[in-house]
Formats: structure tokens, C-alpha cells, sequence
């Protein structure tokens, strides 16, 4: 599709903006606007416009700019709180995770030293029948109880999130 | 800096205005800091003057008063919110519009649609249902029969008078493809009007 626009169009334009459009034109402008088809379409799509923009505005329902400018500050410092507790979170997870990794070294430790009490532990798997709930591949693995501590690990930390979360909402 | 809904990072200074801004607020107290009601005063008096041509451009473009209403409060919250610097009056105008435009966007990119041009017009035809603006205006039943894209370019030519280059700003479009865009419009929606009020004689 060609573009053909006419000269005369930001003459136009600007006479119709002003409110100047026909009563202020001058004779020629109104001649030419009369025969040009391209400066037709533009006054009679201006002029359309801009009443329907002047009843658009008259309709309009605002809100007070106190209850926007209020929410706009809560929003800011929402943001801002999010922002300074970002680290603390993070650090939280962090420690979650190092108090189980040390946990499971401990464990381990302790199996190896041959300790008394770690033995009833882990037996606590085959106790339990964990080994049924496994998958096949895992049947014959040598450290159910592994299993077993990171399953407690993702409910533990699973929890912690889905309380963050709630939290947060 | 694009206004789009993503979230802006506070600057310290803010921070801590904020900081004494809500205390206040949570205080209870009336009184803001000066800083704080000088500000909320440029903002009211700037709302004045803006608010009705941005909910007119959104009601018009959307087609819906409701989402319009709601629009416009988004748009402006996230305006406050970004703290932006900028240079007079019409650029923050245009900024606005920006916002709001790109929430739109926004709106209707929810659903399904990847592109404003790709979405099914009876989303937009108002057919009397409540919220539906209720347009006796001529303009009213052709705005209805153009795409929401060409509503939104004509509104912003000729209902706001932006040129082609401010038009491509607050539509995030190229300003070349603009001029054929609004040039194929423009010869629609005139058609249209011209049928409206041949009809209307008749």
C-alpha cells in the first residue's frame, strides 16, 4: 500500500487541534481540504476524535490521587522490606541446609566409629520397610537410612518455604 | 528505564523517606514530612490535569469503563512507584501513557494471545453488557469495528495529537511502521464515519 499524504496535512492538523477547524480557515484551506481527499479523511477523523474525547473524559470515575499516592508509598516500602530481607532469607536456607549436611556427617561418623546408639537408627529403615517404598533401582542400595534423612530433609525444608510463602502473602 | 510491571529497585535515599512516610502513616498522623506533602501535591495537581485524558485513551482503546478505572489507578501507582526523572510536564505524560499502554498490553496478553493484533475483536465489541463504555458519540460504533492496535494508534494521534516518533515511544512499535499502520487506519476508520452519518441522513 502507498502512503499518499498531502502537504496541507499538518496545516490541517494543527487548524482542527486548535478548534480553529472550518470557522478560522482560510478560504483556500477550505478549498483545498474540500477536494483533497487525503486532508478530508484527517479533519473529519480529528474532529471525530477529539469529541469523543472530550465525552471519554466526562465520563471518567477517578480516584482521590491521596488513595493512589498512599498506595503507591506501601508499595515502595513493601518493595523496600522485600529487598532488605532478601539476604536474611537467603541466609536462613543456608543454615537450614549446613544443620542437615552436618547432621548426615554426623550420622555417617558415627555409623563408622561403630557407636552404640547410631545401630536402632539404622535399623529404623528396614524397621519401616522403607526399601518397599523405593523404587527397584533402589532396593539394593547399602544406606537406606540416606533415603530416609532426605526425605525428612525436602519435608523440612518444604515446609520452611510453604511458610515463607504464606508469610509473604 | 521501561516502564513495564517489573519491579524497580529503591534507591537508599527513597528508602528511608519511605521509611519516615509510612511511619506516619502507620502513626496514624495526618501531617506528612514537607518533602513528602510538596510531592503529593505536585502529584494531585498533575493527576488533575492527566487522569481524564488517560482514562478516556484506555476506556476508549479497551472498550471496557471497568478495566479502564482499574487501569488507571495501576498506572499510576507504578508511575510513583518508579521514580523516574523526568523532564517536564509532557514527558511525564507520555510516560503515563506508556505504563498504561504496556498494562493493557499486559491485560491481554494474559489469555492466550502473544500480539494486541492477534485478538479476537468480540473480546473488545461492547454489546451493552455492564462496564461496557456506552458511546453515543459518532466515533462510538466505528471505533468498535477497527482492531484495538488501530484504536490505539488513532487515539494517540488524533485524540492526544502525538506525532509518529512519540506514538512509537509509548507503543514500544518501530516509528516507521507507524506511518502506514496509522495511514491504513485513518482511511478505515474515515470510511466508517463517513458510511455512520451518510446512514444517519438516511
Amino acid at each position: 500500500m502507498t502512503v499518499r499524504s498531502c502537504s496541507h496535512e499538518k496545516d490541517v492538523a494543527e487548524l482542527v487541534r486548535r478548534g480553529q477547524w472550518p470557522g478560522l480557515a482560510s478560504a483556500e484551506m477550505r478549498a483545498h481540504v474540500a477536494e483533497c481527499a487525503s486532508c478530508r479523511d484527517l479533519t473529519a477523523v480529528s474532529q471525530a476524535f477529539q469529541r469523543e474525547r472530550v465525552a471519554a473524559s466526562a465520563q471518567a470515575r477517578l480516584e482521590s490521587p491521596g488513595v493512589l499516592w498512599w498506595r503507591a508509598q506501601l508499595r515502595k516500602r513493601n518493595t523496600a522490606l522485600k529487598q532488605v530481607n532478601r539476604p536474611m532469607v537467603a541466609a536462613q536456607v543456608f543454615a537450614v541446609v549446613l544443620g542437615l549436611v552436618a547432621a548426615m556427617a554426623c550420622v555417617a561418623l558415627a555409623e563408622h566409629s561403630g557407636a552404640g546408639w547410631i545401630k536402632p537408627v539404622a535399623e529404623l529403615p528396614s524397621a519401616l520397610h522403607i526399601s518397599a517404598m523405593l523404587p527397584e533401582a533402589w532396593q539394593n542400595t547399602p544406606a537406606p537410612w540416606l533415603i530416609l534423612f532426605a526425605i525428612a530433609g525436602l519435608a523440612v525444608t518444604g515446609g520452611i518455604f510453604i511458610y515463607k510463602a504464606s508469610e509473604e502473602r | 528505564m521501561a516502564p513495564t510491571g517489573k519491579k524497580q529497585r529503591p534507591m537508599r535515599s527513597d528508602s528511608m523517606r519511605l521509611d519516615a512516610t509510612i511511619s506516619n502513616v502507620l502513626a496514624g498522623e495526618a501531617a506528612a514530612t514537607p518533602a513528602t506533602a510538596m510531592q503529593n501535591d505536585a502529584f494531585a495537581a498533575f493527576y488533575e490535569r492527566s487522569a481524564r485524558p488517560l482514562w478516556a485513551y484506555l476506556a476508549r482503546v479497551s472498550g471496557d469503563a471497568a478495566l479502564a478505572d482499574d487501569l488507571l489507578q495501576e498506572s499510576y501507582v507504578r508511575f510513583l512507584c518508579a521514580d523516574t526523572n523526568l523532564d517536564g510536564e509532557v514527558a511525564a505524560r507520555k510516560y503515563l501513557f506508556r505504563i498504561a499502554t504496556n498494562l493493557m498490553k499486559d491485560h491481554w496478553r494474559k489469555p492466550r494471545t502473544s500480539s494486541m493484533d492477534e485478538i479476537p475483536e468480540e473480546r473488545f465489541s461492547a454489546d451493552g453488557t455492564s462496564g461496557h463504555v456506552e458511546s453515543e458519540m459518532m466515533l462510538g460504533p466505528a471505533l468498535k469495528q477497527m482492531r484495538p492496535r488501530e484504536r490505539q494508534l488513532l487515539w494517540l494521534a488524533y485524540a492526544e495529537g502525538y506525532s509518529h516518533r512519540e506514538i512509537a515511544q509509548v507503543t514500544g512499535l518501530a516509528s516507521a511502521s507507524i506511518r502506514l499502520l496509522l495511514f491504513r487506519a485513518r482511511r478505515k476508520v474515515a470510511r466508517l464515519i463517513t458510511e455512520q452519518s451518510a446512514g444517519r441522513a438516511q
